[in-house]
């Protein structure tokens, strides 16, 4: 029995020799796991622990920070082939494997059947015969309770300690892989804001910098080396770097603003420009703002500075863009309005409060104040022409008067149009309103030019009837010297004994003719006194200008000068106011005789020709033997007020030229290859006889 | 009503005018007189008659050549028409010039029947004595004609009013031989006394011989 004593007792120290032998090597290997992953160091400390335990079962369950829930996992690996999800247990109904954890120390548990250890948290299929359970502590925290059990002979203090060592070696892995992996966890996380910031800076164009508060870079994000166009693998740029890159014309704005910052410690904010090397400029807007030390001192200043290039490009364009309508508006004297349905105004134009004279400042007028300032007379006709929009949705034009509170009048031209909806239901009236004023004006000014005209050449004609009343009364007086002494004579030859009939006959015949010529002469002189143009009416151009050569016959006799005419036979009837184109005539015909005044050495001749140029039209000429005209002078002739006359009125010409043109024709003077000068006039052929021939096949 | 008489005074109408010449054409004819009608004064230069008119009824003014124009050429070629001046309006200036150069009259269109014929009138008896004094003048010519060239040398000197024995000593012959050329010029020119060869002389435009 000794000897079966001593073996059994051998046997034991042998066995505890190499149980001391593989808790070693177990802890080495433990050790050597420390860059596994967790899982596996748990699973392979809890293996050692049933191999040094003699056990059959290991279990591990993590205690929660207020040491209330336990999760349970299981072991060895083979009893786990069910894929055992983690047990939940709260610690008042575990059963009594978290005895180890109420107890807060190692529990052993011998006694045979212990058929309620899993009351609570067992999974199924696993019977405990005994167990022994060691809690974990973390400092005086139990963070995790490991159990062993179902050894073939009951647990002993050895146990305890082996599984206590093997659990303090694995929990301190575990500690510190947890450590690792809230680090790494951390790292990644910032590593992942580091990048949205950069992302967000990049995507709102928001750079980010702090300097020492003198302007000495000490932080520049990676957007702000982007808009300031630095390469960050430069490093930070210095101060100077920096300043050279801000706009010449907005340094001082940008050192005066950071000068009161830092002098006060408050914000600093400015927009400026900067400009990059390549000669772009752009607008950024920066805050800054002073970070303060414990004693109320400046440490540094922080801030933003965004890229608003963008933004200034297209609040200029806009900018611009409304510039330009404005003074297009302003231009064209247009000015823009909207109304709701019931005419409440909701948008007037600056160029519309000025048509109106109402000040902008004053805000949008309301419906009755726009109305108060046109024409009382207006107002009927301007309303209609809203309601028509409104009522019958179409488009609608007026034109009215508006009286300014001074008295002024403005003429305007008004369109309104109708904005509908979907379901075709009045929304708004849009419109615009010219002042139309000085339109207005140049037509009253057009009409009144024309009267002037008119009036003009009527001046015109009875001054040169006045030139020529010596002339024309001569005239008058010729057929009624005639009549007078025919008449004398036809009584001489009634008288006495033996009147002789036939010459008194013929002398009455005469008397009869001659009153005829005298009235004649006296109806010519009344036509070309009117005051009203005549109508247009077909004419022989020969016989217009001879009639009018009487009128001026007696002033060419007392001048010496000759006048001829060599009219062609077949000259064109043409279309025109008899009484203007005689005024014309007459107009050529006395310049020529006064231009002939001074001529003594030479005949004073006045030569007037007509002859068809074209095939539809006929030319007029006065030619006179005169001075001539000075180039000079022979480019102003035609103007009006010119003249070479101490007496004269410089119309004449001009006056001619206007009839001319008025009857679609020509007036122009040329020198003659003698001495003197022609004046030419063209007028187009009639052309109703045109009109009026058959159409050639 | 008369008979046409070469006696009967022809009056000269030039004016350009037909109303007015045709006019005053009837008029002087039915007063009596013969008329011939110009329409300007080249026409009636070149007049083919050879007998003058008695009186020269003118336009002021004519086309190519003004009436006084006319007036003066006349009086250039010795052709001494009495001149009756009508113009359409009262000229003061061209009248005063016309009355100076001897006409007539200086008369308004629509012209007076009474003024005109009285104007005619009395330009015709002008026309009558300086026809008159021509022809006296002309008798006178024709008798001094008649005198030797001694004969006008003694009466130059006589008319001059120095005496017998004055002549005798400038022209270097006797008095005796001055009595007998001083009677015969008497004679030849029918002078009753020496007044009258004075006044003759005159007429024929011999001029004293005063030195």
């Amino acid at each position: 029995m000794e000897t079966a004593k001593d073996i059994t007792e051998r046997q034991r120290v042998e066995e505890a020799l190499s149980l001391n032998e593989l808790q070693v090597h177990a802890l080495l290997q433990l050790h050597e796991m420390a860059d596994q992953p967790m899982q596996m160091i748990i699973d392979f400390a809890l293996e050692k622990a049933i191999e040094l335990t003699r056990s059959k079962v290991c279990y591990l369950a993590f205690v929660n920070a207020d040491e209330t829930v336990l999760t349970m996992h299981l072991w060895p690996k083979a009893q786990r082939a069910a894929e055992l999800a983690p047990q939940i247990n709260p610690l008042a109904e575990a059963g009594r494997w978290a005895e180890a954890v109420r107890q807060r120390q190692p529990v052993i548990a011998n006694q045979d059947a212990l058929p309620n250890c899993f009351e609570t948290g067992a999974p199924d299929g696993v019977e405990l015969m005994r167990h022994m359970d060691v809690p974990v502590f973390e400092g005086e925290r139990i963070v995790a309770v490991a159990g062993v059990g179902n050894k073939e002979t009951p647990y002993d203090e050895n146990d305890v300690r082996q599984l206590m060592l093997l659990l303090l070696g694995m929990w301190r892995l575990v500690q510190r892989k947890q450590g690792e992996d809230r680090l790494r966890a951390t790292a990644d996380a910032l590593r992942r804001s580091e990048a949205y910031l950069v992302e967000a800076q990049r995507l709102t164009h928001t750079g980010s910098w702090a300097d020492d508060g003198t302007g000495r870079p000490l932080y520049w994000s990676e957007e702000l080396y982007r808009i300031f166009g630095f390469d960050p693998q430069q490093g930070l740029p210095t101060r100077d770097q920096s300043l050279e890159r801000i706009h010449q014309e907005d340094l001082d704005k940008f050192l005066h603003t950071f000068e009161t910052a830092i002098r006060q410690k408050v914000d600093a904010e400015l927009e400026y420009r900067i400009m990059l090397p390549d000669g772009s400029v752009k607008y950024v807007h920066t805050i800054g703002h002073p970070v303060l030390n414990a004693d109320g001192e400046l440490a540094e200043l922080v801030g933003t500075t965004v890229d608003i290039t963008a933004r200034k490009r297209a609040e200029e364009t806009l900018r611009r863009s409304q510039a330009y309508l404005a003074e297009a508006e302003r231009l064209t004297h247009t000015g823009s309005f909207a109304g709701d349905s019931t005419t409440q105004p909701l948008y007037w134009s600056e160029e519309l409060y000025r048509t109106f004279g109402f000040d902008p400042q004053q805000g949008l007028p309301t419906r009755d104040q726009p109305l108060e300032r046109i024409h009382p007379e207006d107002r009927d006709s301007f309303l209609q022409a809203f309601s028509r929009v409104i009522d019958q949705r179409v488009d609608s034009e007026v034109e009215y008067r508006i009286v300014l509170p001074d008295g002024a009048i403005k003429w305007v031209h008004g369109i309104g149009h109708p904005v509908l909806n979907a379901n075709g239901e009045l929304v708004e009236v849009i419109g615009t309103t010219v002042d139309i004023t000085e339109r207005k004006h140049a037509e009253e000014e057009r009409v009144r030019l024309h009267q002037l005209e008119t009036d003009l050449e009527h001046i015109n004609r009875v001054s040169i009837m006045g030139e020529l009343t010596a002339s024309i009364a001569h005239e008058v007086n010729q057929p009624l010297s005639g009549v007078v002494s025919n008449g004398s004579a036809c009584l001489r030859w009634l008288a006495g004994d033996t009147p002789n009939i036939e010459e008194a006959r013929e002398t009455a015949r005469r008397i009869v003719r001659d009153g005829r010529r005298a009235a004649e002469i006296i109806g010519r002189i009344r036509a070309l006194t009117k005051r009203t143009a005549m109508p247009k009416g077909e004419l022989d151009l020969n016989e217009t200008i001879r009639e009018i050569l009487p009128l001026v016959g007696d002033e060419a006799k007392k001048k010496s000068v000759m006048i001829r005419t060599c009219f062609g036979n077949d000259v064109f009837p043409v279309l025109g106011d008899r009484v203007q184109l005689q005024q014309v005539v007459l107009n050529l015909v006395m310049n020529g005789i006064e231009a002939m005044n001074t001529i003594a050495d030479r005949a004073r001749e006045l030569l007037i020709t007509s002859r068809n140029t074209d095939p539809d039209q006929v030319e007029v000429t006065v030619e006179d033997s005169g001075t001539g005209l000075d180039p000079d002078a022979s480019a102003r002739i035609f103007d009006a007020f010119y003249t070479t006359k101490p007496a004269g009125m410089g119309m004449g010409l001009s006056i001619c030229r206007s009839i001319l043109q008025a009857h679609h024709g020509r007036l122009w003077a040329t020198a003659n290859q003698g001495p003197g000068t022609t004046f030419h006039f063209t007028l187009p052929k009639e052309q109703l006889e045109a009109d009026a021939e058959p159409p050639r096949v | 009503m008369q008979n046409p008489r070469e006696s009967r005074p022809v009056i000269a109408i030039v004016d350009d005018d037909p109303s007015v010449r045709e006019g005053l054409h009837s008029l002087v004819r039915s007063a009596g007189w013969r008329a011939e009608t110009f329409c300007s004064a080249q026409e009636f230069l070149a007049r083919t008659r050879a007998e003058a008119p008695s009186c020269l009824i003118l336009d002021l003014q004519l086309p190519d050549l003004s009436g006084l124009d006319l007036q003066k050429r006349l009086t250039a070629i010795d052709l001494e028409i009495p001149i009756v001046f009508l113009t359409g309006h009262g000229d003061i200036p061209a009248s005063v010039q016309a009355m100076k150069a001897g006409a007539i009259e200086f008369l308004t269109k629509p012209v007076d029947e009474e003024n005109l014929v009285r104007a005619i009138q009395e330009a015709i008896e002008r026309d009558r004595r300086t026809r008159q004094k021509h022809a006296e003048i002309h008798d006178l010519q024709s008798r001094y004609d008649t005198l030797t060239a001694r004969e006008r040398e003694v009466m130059q000197q006589v008319i001059s009013g120095l005496l017998n024995k004055q002549v005798a000593a400038e022209m270097n012959i006797t008095e005796f031989t001055v009595k007998i050329h001083r009677g015969r010029v008497m004679r030849k020119m029918r002078a009753d006394s020496l007044a009258g060869l004075v006044r003759m002389a005159e007429s024929l435009g011999i001029r004293s011989h005063k030195r």
